[in-house]
């Protein structure tokens, strides 16, 4: 158990113009389950290898347990890896492969054997360690994969996209496993993955990254809650929260789109500010003084996605399942002001309306 | 199999004239050859010329129940598993500094594989320079102590001279073959192995080189079939069989028995012998690299 402290870590490839890794600082506490969560090349993953000490830090410092790692090799820093490929080494059985660490270790050859056991059993491996690697599915491989991370009881567990390359069944199910493992071993766990509902369900603190810098990080619903700039509120969420254009309007008391009625604000903004108006598709009210016409609807079975086109604006929303909703139907929507996320149109923050003197605010209710 | 990949040609008789130089080359240097090598071993050939007589196995049975034969058989396998032992060995050490250190140079790879491209009496010139027992590198050994390094009469440094010859030649061809080989590890296993706590060494020792397996059975046979044939012109330029028969590898005791012992068809029938024998260990290496050794 290790807390893990980056204090403006960087990396910047030989060459390259621009840092992968852009001054990153992060606090994670002892024992937490941490998902970095991004798009592909953001960096996240470089981040992680910088940690697992496969990639050197070139700015900043890392810290596990207080030690700083820059310098360590990776086999001292106590992280054990997950690799998205399982990485397992394919000339030796399932039981070799666990055991690896051990034996690099230098373990007595009964108690190696002994503790393989002992995770092969929690993982449901234990009638395959005769076998090879190649003869076994995705899920067994990633399971051998893990063990060989569990079996030298690390200190930090890190993840590199561990089941992007399973089926989805078989993903939900090691996810469920992986959070159990997590409870039942107690090291720290960081997992890098480009899938948010991963992320969501995965972690205790969750870190989400674009281009190299952190955008935000906290808990899974609190950042899905209040995302501070508009990249995570466009990234988190499926379907993604609807983001529109306009500027303040009618004394900062509303945000003017490209067309139809004004949409009120929960406060007040400097009047004539560009910025995008936010709200996620659960959020959007039906029957409201916008109106749409229906393009597309995507039935999931426990609800509908409709994808409509409000007063020229696309916008998704949730329906549920019954009741018509078909193309080309005429919709009255509304957007709630206290569900409404405002983000500055130039510097993409999250931009919280001032709150309305209490008078204004009972005569404006 | 996939049609579409068949050249269709409408007329018969071009194909054949495509390939018919090919066939020729073939059959007249190598075909030709080997059958009249095959008749001559059956029969007895006059040493000036003007007619033969068969004599059946007999050139055989006088070539294996010669003991200068047996002697140049056993001085020939030592010879092919030492050239290939440090063949390997080295190109082996060499490939995996390269791996870890120049990832990818290119350059560098092709440069290495200059010295497979000198003529190996040219390698033999050299080398008997480099270790002649009075102006050498190893000229000071006699200083300190006369006798102490002379290949022209001690047969044993003889030999460890042409096996350092020819290793040399074979380590540039290794190499090439040995850092393609490692360059195909998955990254991720030479990085998941240094996550298990492996240095480097030991990341070597358990998982480069039993993946090598394959790479180096191949190179295994490929060195011990070049040590048995092309190690004519090394032993022709830098000790020329002696001292007192000590370097006379089969294939040079063909040449010397042939063309200076004027005994044509002993030599043909040594030459049957040693064809075999690179068919047999050809025949080795399609039959097992191919078959085992993969775990994929």
């Amino acid at each position: 158990m290790a807390a893990i402290v980056l204090d403006r870590v960087s990396k910047t490839y030989p060459g390259a113009a621009r840092p992968s890794v852009d001054g990153v600082s992060l606090d994670l506490p002892e024992g937490a389950f941490v998902v970095v969560l991004g798009p592909s090349g953001c960096g996240k993953s470089t981040l992680l290898r910088m940690l697992a000490g496969l990639e050197t830090i070139t700015g900043g410092e890392a810290r596990i347990a207080g030690r700083r790692v820059n310098e360590l090799e990776p086999k001292d820093r106590g992280c054990a890896m997950v690799f998205q490929n399982y990485a397992l080494y394919p000339h030796m059985s399932v039981a070799e492969n666990i055991g690896y660490p051990l034996k690099v270790a230098g373990v007595p050859r009964a108690e190696r054997a002994a503790r393989v056991r002992a995770v092969a059993e929690s993982l449901a491996l234990s009638e395959h360690l005769a076998r090879r690697p190649a003869q076994l599915s995705g899920g067994q491989r990633q399971r051998v994969a893990i063990g060989r991370a569990m079996v030298r009881a690390p200190r930090v567990f890190l993840f590199d996209e561990p089941l992007s390359n399973l089926d989805a069944t078989l993903r939900v199910q090691m996810r469920a496993e992986l959070r159990r493992l997590h409870e039942k071993l107690g090291a720290t766990s960081l997992l890098v993955t480009h899938d948010q509902v991963e992320a969501m369900t995965l972690a205790d603190i969750l870190v989400v990254m674009q281009a190299g810098r952190v955008e935000q990080v906290g808990a899974p619903r609190a950042v899905y809650d209040r995302p501070e700039t508009r990249f995570v509120a466009g990234f988190l969420g499926s379907p993604p929260m609807n983001l529109m254009p306009g500027r303040v309007a009618e004394g900062g008391a509303a945000v003017a789109l490209e067309n139809g009625p004004p949409v009120p604000l929960p406060g007040r903004l400097p009047e004539g500010l560009p910025v995008v108006l936010g709200i996620r598709p659960e959020h959007v009210a039906a029957g409201g003084p916008h109106t749409a016409v229906v393009e597309m609807v995507e039935d999931l079975g426990s609800g509908r996605v409709v994808h409509a086109r409000m007063q020229g604006v696309p916008v998704v929303l949730h329906a549920p399942a019954e009741g018509r909703m078909q193309r080309g139907q005429a919709l009255h929507l509304g957007l709630p002001a206290a569900r409404l996320h405002v983000f500055e149109a130039e510097s993409g923050r999250r931009r919280e309306p001032e709150p309305l003197p209490a008078t204004q605010a009972a005569l404006a209710g | 199999m996939s049609n579409t990949r068949r050249a269709l040609f409408r007329s018969t008789w071009l194909p054949w004239a495509l390939v018919l130089p090919q066939l020729l080359i073939i059959f007249v240097f190598f075909y030709w050859p080997t059958g009249e090598a095959l008749y001559w071993a059956f029969t007895l050939e006059q040493p000036w010329g003007g007619g033969n007589a068969w004599v059946g196995w007999q050139n055989f049975v006088s070539v294996f129940s010669s003991a200068g034969y047996w002697h140049s058989v056993r001085i020939s396998i030592l010879y092919a598993v030492a050239t290939t032992v440090l063949a390997i060995g080295v190109a082996l050490l060499l490939a995996l500094f390269v791996d870890r250190e120049v990832k990818g140079s290119r350059g560098y790879r092709l440069a290495a594989i200059w010295p497979y491209a000198i003529a190996a009496p040219a390698i033999g010139i050299v080398f008997r320079f480099v270790f002649d027992p009075r102006s050498g590198v190893f000229a000071f050994l006699n200083q300190a102590s006369p006798g102490m390094w002379d290949p022209t009469l001690n047969g044993n440094h003889a030999m460890t001279m042409l096996v350092l010859a020819g290793a040399w030649q074979l380590v540039s061809y290794n190499f090439v073959f040995l850092l393609a080989g490692l360059q195909s590890v998955p990254r991720a296993l030479v990085e998941a192995s240094a996550m298990d706590g492996a240095g480097p060494l030991r990341r070597m020792w358990d998982l480069q080189v039993p993946l090598l397996a394959p790479t180096l059975f191949f190179l295994a046979i490929i060195n011990m079939t070049d040590s048995f044939t092309h190690s004519f012109a090394l032993v022709d330029v830098m000790t020329s069989g002696g001292p007192a028969r000590s370097t006379d590898l089969m294939v040079y005791k063909i040449y010397s028995d042939g063309f200076k012992g004027l005994d044509y068809s002993g030599a043909a029938a040594q030459s049957i012998v040693l064809m075999l024998l690179v068919v047999g260990m050809t025949f080795l290496q399609f039959r097992f690299v191919e078959r085992k050794l993969h775990y994929k």
